[in-house]
């Protein structure tokens, strides 16, 4: 039996830290900071959201960060850099391995739908450049943009919307295969250098704009901020607030992408002596720079303003109806004149620098969110890097389809894989670092090559309190919600059916599950068959010990 | 849209502003993340050991 390992002397390396830390902070700033963040902070109570989303990321965020970050690194000094040898490393029971698929399998069931919807963020840059985005009837135009599986693709009633939505998702997926063909230092590395500085840059640019807008009917953009910043103690430590905690919680799992096994991915191309004490902790800064200060000070100020308090409510009942519907109708008014020319241009400028910042945060996402597989096709299958990457787009390009076509696959994918399953890796990873192999060499481990000592208070937390938390919010959530989602008594936010809709998505909804039962078995497959090829044996012979 | 946020926007009727509390929380906040990333910053690139 041949290894089929790559030693860790023949690893790819990251080319600089300074790259590593774009790289890192590219996975973690993505749609979610500037979308999802405002349409989570304005839906769960505004500032009561905020306090309760401050102390998540102290107390499971950034615990969970070195947590990884700490996996990966040792996984990658013995060779392994995914789910099913990093977390063998840590114990010697078998069945980790096949847990570990989880790692490789997740990641790729969010990058079929989430390159979808990064696609609509670079048709929507176009179309606003090239003057083709209709700001003053956006939610036609959205629903024209991706109405593919409700009637237009399928039944040809508007085909041209369709196939440019089509278009530009091929365009998307070939960019993302392309970058993640060219490797870990000349690819994602690459693409972060270039790509954070610019998003920055853009977001910085709308926020100066943003806040620097004269008052509108009345109404200021500095006040919009209050929706979100106005602290509510008493709400969040009173009966019923557990929904503004779990938002607040999910929030920063979502944020920081952890739980999805990009980050220990990520972590593996370190050396065993590289810091990662304050290289991770300098990736949080800036997501939570992105996300709290330009996330935050985009979307809803802008929508208070022109839209008001009402505007506000419907569109931030959707982050993507906020993104794609909302923003249009606001950049048309946020020129520096009057006026139909006046408009326009402002959309092609507001509106190309937001969705292109979109676009770029979703691609340095959706490269991360590949890179498990494709290492697991490289170190475990064999595969030569043009390969794996040609597999995996491959398995994008096919597994897209009931996503793009069906409706309710997305919001399936988005729930079991984006949402469930990162608290669910989560908290596996946490118990097996902390309590299986060990809360001292766990802190050990996190502290070899630091170039900070982190506070002992860390390993308190990350021993006790981020474990209890995150089996508490999978004890509240088998308790409340697991029967009824599953047996789609109500859908996967917990609320009722629209009419007609369960009906009509039954079917699809039911694909979805098999299609990522199908996924996840195909990974404890593959790790059944590198195991028998020996890719374990390196942890088999103890000498991680 | 939950209670909360049904109350808070009730509550701000059609006109939420700014008041001393939320400036602030904000300032707070942004402080905070503007310190750590600084901070975090100032050490990574200056440690010397950025470029392998």
């Amino acid at each position: 039996m041949s290894e089929t390992y790559a030693p860790p002397d023949q690893r790819e390396r990251w080319g600089s830290r300074l790259g590593l830390i774009l790289a890192m902070a590219g996975n973690a700033v993505g749609l979610g900071n500037f979308l999802r963040f405002p349409n989570q902070a304005v839906n769960n109570g505004g500032g009561s959201f905020m306090l309760a989303y401050f102390i998540s990321l102290l107390l499971l965020g950034i615990p969970l960060m070195w947590i990884e970050w700490g996996i990966g690194r040792r996984g990658g000094a013995l060779g392994y850099s995914t789910g099913p040898g990093m977390l063998q490393s840590l114990t010697r029971a078998r069945w980790v391995r096949y847990a570990g698929a989880l790692g490789i399998a997740m990641p790729l069931i969010i990058v079929i739908f989430y390159v979808y919807l990064e696609s609509w963020t670079l048709g929507y840059a176009v179309q606003a450049v090239t003057g083709n985005l209709d700001a003053g009837a956006s939610a036609a135009h959205f629903e024209e943009y991706t109405r593919l599986g409700n009637g237009g693709f399928l039944g040809s009633a508007s085909l041209q919307g369709s196939w440019s939505a089509y278009g530009f998702f091929m365009v998307t997926a070939l960019v993302n295969l392309w970058v993640l063909s060219r490797g870990l230092s000349k690819g994602i590395e690459m693409a972060a250098k270039i790509g954070m500085p610019i998003l920055i840059l853009a977001a910085v640019g709308l926020v100066a704009r943003t806040l620097t807008l004269p008052d509108f009917e009345g109404r200021s953009a500095v006040d919009g901020l209050a929706i979100y910043w106005q602290p509510e103690w008493r709400q969040l430590f009173s009966a019923g607030a557990a929904g503004i905690w779990l938002a607040a919680a999910g929030q920063i799992f979502f944020t920081l992408s952890v739980g999805s096994g990009a980050i220990n991915t990520y972590a593996s191309y370190l050396t065993e002596d590289d810091d990662i004490a304050l290289t991770g902790l300098a990736t949080v800064s800036t997501n939570e720079f992105c996300e709290v200060i330009l996330g935050g000070t985009l979307a809803i100020p802008a929508a208070y303003l022109f839209l008001g308090t009402q505007g506000v409510e419907d569109a931030a009942s959707s982050s993507l109806g906020l993104a794609f519907i909302a923003m249009p109708q606001v950049f048309e008014n946020m020129g520096f004149g009057s006026g139909a020319e006046a408009g326009g241009l402002a959309v092609a400028v507001f509106g190309g620098l937001w969705f292109g910042l979109l676009f770029l945060a979703g691609i340095t996402s959706s490269l991360a969110l590949s890179q498990p597989a494709m290492a697991w096709l490289q170190d475990a299958m064999g595969l030569t890097r043009r390969k794996a990457a040609l597999v995996i787009g491959g398995l994008i390009i096919l597994c897209v389809q009931p996503v793009i076509l069906l409706p309710g696959v997305l919001g399936e994918f988005d729930y079991w894989a984006g949402t469930f399953g990162l608290v669910l890796f989560s908290t596996l990873e946490v118990i097996l670092l902390m309590w299986v192999f060990g809360s001292k060499r766990a802190w050990a481990e996190i502290h070899k090559g630091a170039d900070i000592r982190i506070p002992a208070v860390f390993r308190l937390i990350m021993t006790w309190i981020t474990p209890l938390a995150l089996l508490g919010m999978l004890g509240w959530w088998g308790f409340t919600q697991a029967w009824p989602i599953l047996t789609l008594e109500v859908d996967s936010g917990g609320g009722a059916w629209g009419p007609g809709v369960l009906e009509s998505q039954r079917g699809n909804i039911m694909l979805a599950r098999w299609l990522m039962i199908g996924i996840v078995l195909l990974f404890v497959v593959l790790v059944a068959v590198a195991a028998r090829r020996g890719h374990f044996r390196r942890l088999e012979e103890d000498r991680y010990e | 849209m939950n209670a909360w946020t049904t109350l808070l926007l009730q509550s701000q009727s059609s006109d939420p502003k700014m008041t001393g509390a939320a400036w602030i929380f904000m300032g707070l906040a942004w402080l905070f993340v503007i310190l750590l990333a600084v901070w975090c910053f100032k050490r990574v690139l200056g440690g010397g050991r950025q470029d392998r």
